[in-house]
């Protein structure tokens, strides 16, 4: 089912200019907003949820609150992550609610530039359903 | 409050707000000034009831202020200047209390207006200018101490009680009064004012911060009212900000108290007078803060817990790793303790709820023309105040509802060889971790045919087919059948009994009904004390574990394998009391996963939960441990999901789904349950 997603942090559009967090998935370059993101943590196994879409792998437990994790590899079509690597979440803010990215390293932060691929968080959430 | 999108919705919305607000007010304004009559005919002292008024003029002109109801917040304003006057001491005339009275009904009577959606009503200025004549007429004694005649009454009528009793408690001790005018930059406010503080806490105390109204809009004013042991200096405080300082009271010689008894005593008698209170008014955010930090507390010693235990494995004879854990044991006990304080910070007494709840019995008899008698028992019961919040309006609408349909009239009642006068009984008490809720009355109880008749219309029932007292009482509950459309003088709208039990079980709670035609109706709502710690069984199922809310558990049963068989609507376990749908939860996870169950492969258990008819058992290989559990929301993410309250953290950062049996359907897990 689609799911709207208010204007918000996560879901803003990005801005060029702005400071990003740059993270690989199998070997391409990443974006997301700075702003949005409150932490970046190891990942670690989720619980599953009955009826969740097939891009979330489950939610964990971070500071008090349930964490969504999403599987960036199954949103952008990549192929799935070797097993035994080693992995990361992008944990953002969005509309008091958290979500995870699960991505295979961060880089570091930076104003966008060319190689980049910047991720638009709001088409992300209208594709889980 | 600006907003570029506003107009119809976002003024809709203050207007909601403040007929909410105002509402509640002026019902105890009203109680107060029906007081205020009583202790003036008798002659008795009336202070504490024109504080009260004031209070609740003062509040309700600040949201009429806010809010963008300038009229009602003029009336309001000059109500509170008359009260002001006769609180400095003023003397109350038989003439003033009918004005209070002309006052209370106008602006009840605005809201009213409001309520109903006309934004005009009877202007209210006249009535303004019988206020500020009628204050300018009152006369103030000047027998003040001492200490005060210095202090300008709108400063003394803006304090609140405390701070007037810090006031007075600094002048006994002999503390000079000032009162000093800043104007700080707005660049940098909270700076200024947090730096005034801190000076002025090294010389004294200061014992209000009153913002002034001033003529400029470019800089905001404060009067800060400061005691301190010696007069104030220029250096004192920060002169680029200070635009004035007034000394008010130089201290008075005292007499050497007696012993420190006789000035406590005499403190004591002063804070009495003013009616200082021994509670605070806190935000529940920060409870709810308190509490989130005592969570993550648990949760860290949890996982303590665990590397003490893998510790000790390692190093069974290890001396001071023996000691770890009985020490360990004794910070959880303590921290149990405090889990509890958090919890218990929380809980209110239902008698607020009660009371609103008697003025609402009244208003409902007389509007139906019944008599009624209410009696209440235990409104000292105490309950979280978020489930107060949501069991208000169900409890409301149940007692109008036991007023307008359960209740007779008074000459049908004499025709039936009844009291005139219906009874109706709110009482509540506490059993276990929940509170039990009656609203009894002895009215006409359900008419089993006219439900019957009533279904059979709406297309709820067979025509032919007879329906049992229980059939009756399930289904005053099913959507469609309440009657949504009527609306009831009192409430204002039409609400079905499928929202009343809707919004109970959101609470994580019950109603049942009891009834005898003739003779009357019970009304029993069970709900949990407090939200915040569910206590739970941990249960396991394959590799995945799942935490069931024990206030949903009726029984725990070892399965039998051979009393299970198949239906088309899944596993069935046969019991001598009928049969009981069995729920495997690992289909909860994947529905789709696998065709013929595989029987050999069936948990060892099932928790039978769910009531009221409902029940299901739920299948699981093991059960892991009680535990007391935070159940925290999923995330919108992922949408709703039937048979999910939450989830909740163990202390070894997984989350375990938290179950809600009510709304889970053997073989049907992603299906949407209807009432």
């Amino acid at each position: 089912m689609p799911i709207s997603v208010p204007e918000d942090d996560a879901a803003a559009p990005a801005n060029a200019s702005r400071d990003h967090v740059l993270f690989r998935i199998a070997g391409r370059e990443f974006a997301v907003p700075v702003d949005s993101v409150i932490e970046i943590v190891r990942h670690r196994d989720a619980t599953r949820v009955p009826g969740a879409a097939r891009t979330v792998e489950g939610i964990i437990p971070l500071r008090g609150q349930m964490v969504t994790l999403l599987d960036l590899r199954l949103c952008l079509a990549l192929p799935p992550r070797p097993s035994g690597a080693a992995a990361q979440v992008i944990v953002l803010r969005s509309a008091g609610d958290r979500l995870g990215l699960v991505v295979d390293g961060v880089s570091g932060v930076a104003p966008l530039s060319n190689h980049v691929v910047p991720l638009d968080i709001g088409t992300l959430l209208q594709g889980m359903s | 409050m600006s907003d570029e999108r506003s107009g119809r919705p976002e003024r809709e919305h203050s207007l909601r707000e403040f007929v909410a607000e105002a509402d509640e007010i002026l019902e105890a304004l009203s109680d107060a000034l029906r007081d205020l009559e009583a202790v003036f005919e008798a002659g008795g002292p009336h202070l504490d009831l024109i504080n009260t008024l004031f209070r609740g003029a003062h509040t309700i002109k600040g949201f009429a202020a806010v809010l963008g109801f300038p009229e009602i917040a003029s009336l309001t304003h000059a109500l509170e200047d008359l009260l002001t006057r006769l609180r400095l001491g003023g003397t109350l005339e038989g003439k003033i209390l009918d004005l209070l009275h002309d006052t209370l009904d106008s602006l009840l009577g605005a809201v009213s207006d409001l309520r109903s959606g006309s934004a005009v009503f009877p202007a209210l200025g006249p009535l303004s200018d019988r206020l500020a004549g009628a204050a300018a007429a009152i006369i103030i004694p000047q027998n003040e101490s001492p200490g005060t005649t210095g202090l300008p009454e709108r400063v003394r009528a803006s304090l609140t009680e405390y701070e007037e009793s810090r006031l007075q408690r600094c002048l006994s001790r002999g503390f000079h009064l000032a009162l000093v005018r800043v104007r700080p930059d707005p660049q940098c406010l909270e700076e200024d004012l947090q730096d005034v503080a801190r000076r002025v806490g090294e010389l004294g105390e200061l014992i209000s911060t009153l913002p002034v109204v001033g003529e400029r809009d470019d800089r905001i004013v404060f009067d800060l009212l400061v005691a301190s042991s010696r007069p104030l200096s220029d250096d004192d405080l920060p002169r680029a900000i200070v635009e004035d300082r007034r000394l008010i009271a130089a201290p008075v010689p005292v007499a050497a108290p007696a012993g420190p008894s006789q000035e406590r005593d005499g403190m004591d008698a002063a804070a009495d007078r003013l009616g200082a209170t021994l509670s605070l008014r806190v935000p529940v955010a920060r409870l709810d803060e308190v509490l989130s930090q005592v969570d993550a507390l648990s949760i860290a010693l949890a996982s303590l817990e665990r590397e003490i235990g893998a510790v000790r494995e390692g190093h069974p004879d290890d001396h001071s790793t023996r000691q770890m854990e009985p020490l360990l044991r004794i910070v959880l006990a303590r921290l149990r303790t405090l889990q509890r304080g958090a919890i218990e910070a929380r809980l209110v007494p239902l008698d607020q709820e009660f009371r609103k709840v008697g003025r609402a019995v009244g208003r409902a008899a007389r509007a139906s023309g019944k008599e009624i008698d209410l009696h209440t028992l235990g409104a000292d019961t105490e309950i979280d105040k978020s489930v107060m919040d949501g069991l208000a309006p169900p409890l409301m609408h149940l007692v109008v509802n036991a007023i307008d349909h359960g209740i007779e009239s008074p000459e049908e009642r004499e025709r039936r060889s009844k009291p005139r006068r219906g009874q109706l009984v709110l009482s509540a008490f506490r059993r276990g971790p929940s509170v039990v809720i009656d609203v009894i009355d002895d009215g006409r109880g359900i008419a089993i045919r006219e439900i019957e008749g009533a279904a059979v219309a709406r297309g709820l029932w067979p025509a032919n087919r007879e329906m049992s007292r229980d059939e009756a009482h399930e289904m005053i509950f099913r959507p469609g059948f309440s009657t949504a459309s009527r609306v009831t003088t009192v409430s204002g709208r039409g609400v079905g009994m499928d929202v009343v039990r809707r919004a109970i079980r959101a609470l994580k709670g019950s109603i049942v009904v009891r009834s005898a035609e003739g003779r009357g109706t019970t009304f029993t709502v069970i709900v949990p004390i407090s939200l915040a710690l569910v206590p739970a069984i941990v249960v396991r199922s394959g590799d995945q574990r799942f935490a069931i809310p024990i206030a949903s558990i009726r029984e725990n049963l070892r399965l039998d394998g051979t009393r299970v068989r198949e239906s088309e609507r899944g596993l069935i376990y046969e019991r001598p009391d009928g049969p009981l749908p069995l729920l495997r939860l690992e289909r909860l996870l994947s529905p789709a996963g696998g065709g013929a169950t595989d029987l050999t492969t069936l948990g060892r258990y099932a928790i039978v939960a769910g009531g009221e008819g409902r029940k299901v058992g739920i299948v699981v290989d093991g059960l892991v441990r009680r535990q007391e559990v935070v159940v925290k929301p999923i995330g919108r993410f992922l949408g709703d999901l039937p048979g999910i309250a939450g989830a909740a953290d163990l202390g070894d950062a997984t989350a375990v789904l938290v179950l809600d049996p009510e709304t889970l359907m053997p073989g049907e897990p992603n299906a949407h349950i209807g009432a």
